[in-house]
């Protein structure tokens, strides 16, 4: 599991704190049922506040599952500044 | 607080204690607010599982006016520009000619009488707290928006008007007071994509402000106070009394500022004393001669100067007062003796002072949270003399016959007041805060207080007391009902200051003959701490120490000690009671 994946997971247990963690790193919108907006507004902001970024919200939507979060957290590493800022 | 961290302390708490159950009224989103709202009381009530529920996104008006049939013990009302009209928001698109803004003013004005209105409707069954707009009034108008407009200072000036009513109403309302650094408070892009208008550092800064308020806590009684380097700068002992300053000149303001806050409290009722290691004598002559000193000799009581270990000091001083440590702020710029004090009294706050001004102005803050009251009342504000005198006068130690000629001198009067006034905080408070003559411990909310008293079979009893010595204001309260041929008294408080004047039985008495009634049932229970009142039991005649007690018209009138009050019942005019 890589840093970005654990971080992550960490997030999700604190959004979702009853489903487990291998349930966690394949969930998504389909297939959580405690997966609603409000659980996806809450999880960006930890996303956030963990990860020092900003997401734009019309990113939000595609953050709904575990796979993409960490792709797309994947992403904004690789461009991230010399000084660790995401733009 | 975090998102994160906010989130883990209700994921950790415990579902199965009591709810403490709050209706957050706002016209957007609650969001993170609800969520930062819950944790925040969560912290400070962990003897209860905190429950923040919400109402309808955009319906500010409607979600108000569901505090009051809300299964919430407390409501609290936020409120923005763009809840008023949605021009002064960025969600919707209207235009901002300029021709427009008389019509927006009109129109947030009409808006903010109605919720007024509502909120005023709410408190009277729930206790509110109100926060009104905390974002940048919108930059409407064509003015250099450095400066401030004519159509932002006509509805400021309508909110500062609303906001001194409603700080002003009778009922439970509390106008929140968000003061401090509110850094970027808007966050445009989540109020665009999910309609909450807050950064999250706002969100969790006005969260804790509405905790601190919405949240029960227990006022503070009582301040010891060292002198030396706390109340002045300087040693008495070795610099001299005219070497201690508190002055700018002499870089000690803080000190000064500090000797203003004993002083206000004092004035207010709260019971300050020194404890102070220095010759009685100095500390003495430091108040006669330093005339300037901003806090006065007769604000403390006592004025406590020993050689004695500080601790045994500070025991001296709760006796005199009689309250217990859990009530008493104890401050003190020494570590050590902080620490022995602390360890002494574990329930006792210790503060170590500093002169920084950082520091000063933080206790300020600390100080008024502690002993915060909504109103100081009469018998606030006569507390310490009543202290003062109750220590003076001279209570026979023994015999019946010293005693009633002790309490017929006395000259004492008693204000007896039935009525169903639940807005009577004073009687609430005794309920709440007495310890040693209460009933059964039983506190009560303001919502349970006045519902108690919507049956109009119930009653409250409230009694004023006054002797030759001064008065001591309203001393006892007492929470009945009728039923059948029966007073039954479900809560019963007296100050421990109006003790040895049978009081309690002139309260019995009065129960007998102003509701007719054969027995007074007494809901009692032991507790930690009212021995008081179980001695009170044991003295009349009844069946022992059981609940309910019992107390027989015929056997209490024969045994009844005598008394001496000069008695005026006033019974309220709300009263159809057969009382």
């Amino acid at each position: 599991m890589t840093a970005i994946d654990s971080k992550l997971l960490e997030c999700m247990r604190t959004v979702f704190p009853t489903v487990s963690d291998e349930k966690l790193t394949e969930a998504s919108v389909e297939t959580l049922e405690q997966w609603d907006s409000l659980a996806t507004v809450t999880l960006a902001a930890l996303i956030e506040e963990s990860f020092a970024i900003e997401i734009d919200p019309e990113e939000v939507a595609n953050l709904n599952s575990f796979r993409s979060i960490a792709s797309f957290l994947g992403r904004k590493e690789q461009h991230a500044q010399p000084d660790g800022e995401c733009r | 607080m975090k998102l994160t961290d906010a989130l883990k302390i209700l994921h950790g708490s415990n579902k199965k204690l009591p709810v403490f159950d709050v209706f957050l009224a706002c016209g957007s989103t609650p969001l993170h607010l609800q969520t930062f709202l819950a944790a925040f009381i969560q912290q400070r009530c962990p003897q209860n599982c905190a429950k923040v529920s919400a109402g309808i996104y955009g319906d500010l008006a409607g979600n108000t006016a569901r505090i009051a049939e809300s299964s919430a013990s407390v409501g609290v009302v936020v409120v923005e520009w763009q809840d008023l009209d949605p021009r002064l928001g960025i969600r919707r698109v209207a235009g901002w000619d300029w021709k427009d803004l008389p019509e927006i003013a009109a129109d947030t004005r009409k808006k903010l009488a109605v919720l007024e209105g509502l909120i005023v409707a709410a408190s009277e069954r729930k206790k509110v707290t109100v926060c009104l707009p905390t974002l940048s009034f919108p930059l409407l108008s064509s003015q250099n928006p450095a400066t401030v407009s004519p159509l932002q200072a006509e509805l400021e000036l309508t909110l500062a008007e609303m906001k001194n009513r409603l700080v002003r109403q009778k009922t439970s309302i509390a106008v929140l007071n968000p003061v401090g650094d509110l850094g970027e408070a808007f966050d445009p892009a989540s109020e665009l994509a999910f309609g909450f208008p807050y950064s999250l550092e706002h969100a969790s800064f006005l969260a804790e402000k509405m905790s601190a308020v919405v949240c029960p806590f227990s006022v503070k009684k009582g301040l010891i106070t060292d002198l030396d380097m706390t109340v002045w700068k300087g040693i008495l002992g070795d610099d001299g009394i005219e070497n201690v300053h508190w002055d700018l000149e002499h870089h000690a303001q803080s000190y000064g500022l500090y000797q203003q806050l004993l002083h206000a409290l004092a004035k207010e009722g709260v019971l300050v004393a020194a404890a102070t290691k220095n010759s009685p004598e100095m500390v003495r002559q430091m108040f006669s001669v330093r005339s300037d000193l901003v806090v006065k000799e007769e604000d403390f009581f006592p004025l406590a100067a020993s050689w004695r270990p500080k601790s045994e000091i500070v025991k001296d001083i709760l006796a005199t007062w009689n309250i217990g440590a859990d009530s008493v702020v104890f401050i003190d710029d020494n570590a050590f003796e902080v620490e022995e004090v602390g360890r002494k009294f574990p329930e006792m706050e210790c503060i170590q002072f500093n002169s920084s001004a950082r520091f000063v102005m933080d206790l300020w803050s600390d100080l008024r949270m502690k002993f915060a009251r909504k109103t100081v009342r009469e018998e606030d504000r006569i507390r310490s003399a009543s202290i003062r005198t109750m220590n003076r006068a001279d209570v026979p130690a023994s015999g019946n016959e010293d005693m009633d000629e002790f309490l017929r001198n006395l000259r004492a009067t008693l204000a007896l007041h039935f009525s169903r006034d639940a807005l009577d905080e004073r009687s609430l408070e005794l309920i709440d805060k007495t310890n040693q003559f209460n009933l059964n411990g039983t506190r009560l909310t303001d919502t349970e207080f006045r519902e108690y008293l919507v049956d109009e079979n119930s009653f409250l009893l409230a009694v004023g007391y006054s002797d030759k010595f001064g008065p001591l204001g309203k001393i006892s309260a007492l929470l009945g009902r009728r039923e059948n041929d029966e007073i039954v008294v479900d809560s019963w408080a007296l100050s421990c200051r109006a003790f040895s004047r049978r009081i309690e039985f002139a309260c019995l008495r009065a129960l007998f003959n102003v509701c007719s009634v054969g027995r007074i049932r007494l809901r009692w229970r032991k507790t930690d701490r009212n021995s008081y009142l179980q001695e009170f039991l044991s003295s009349l005649p009844g069946t022992g120490l059981r609940d309910p007690f019992l107390v027989e018209r015929g056997l209490f009138f024969r045994d009844c000690p005598a008394l001496f009050h000069d008695v005026r019942t006033h019974i309220g005019e709300e009263f159809e009671m057969k009382l």
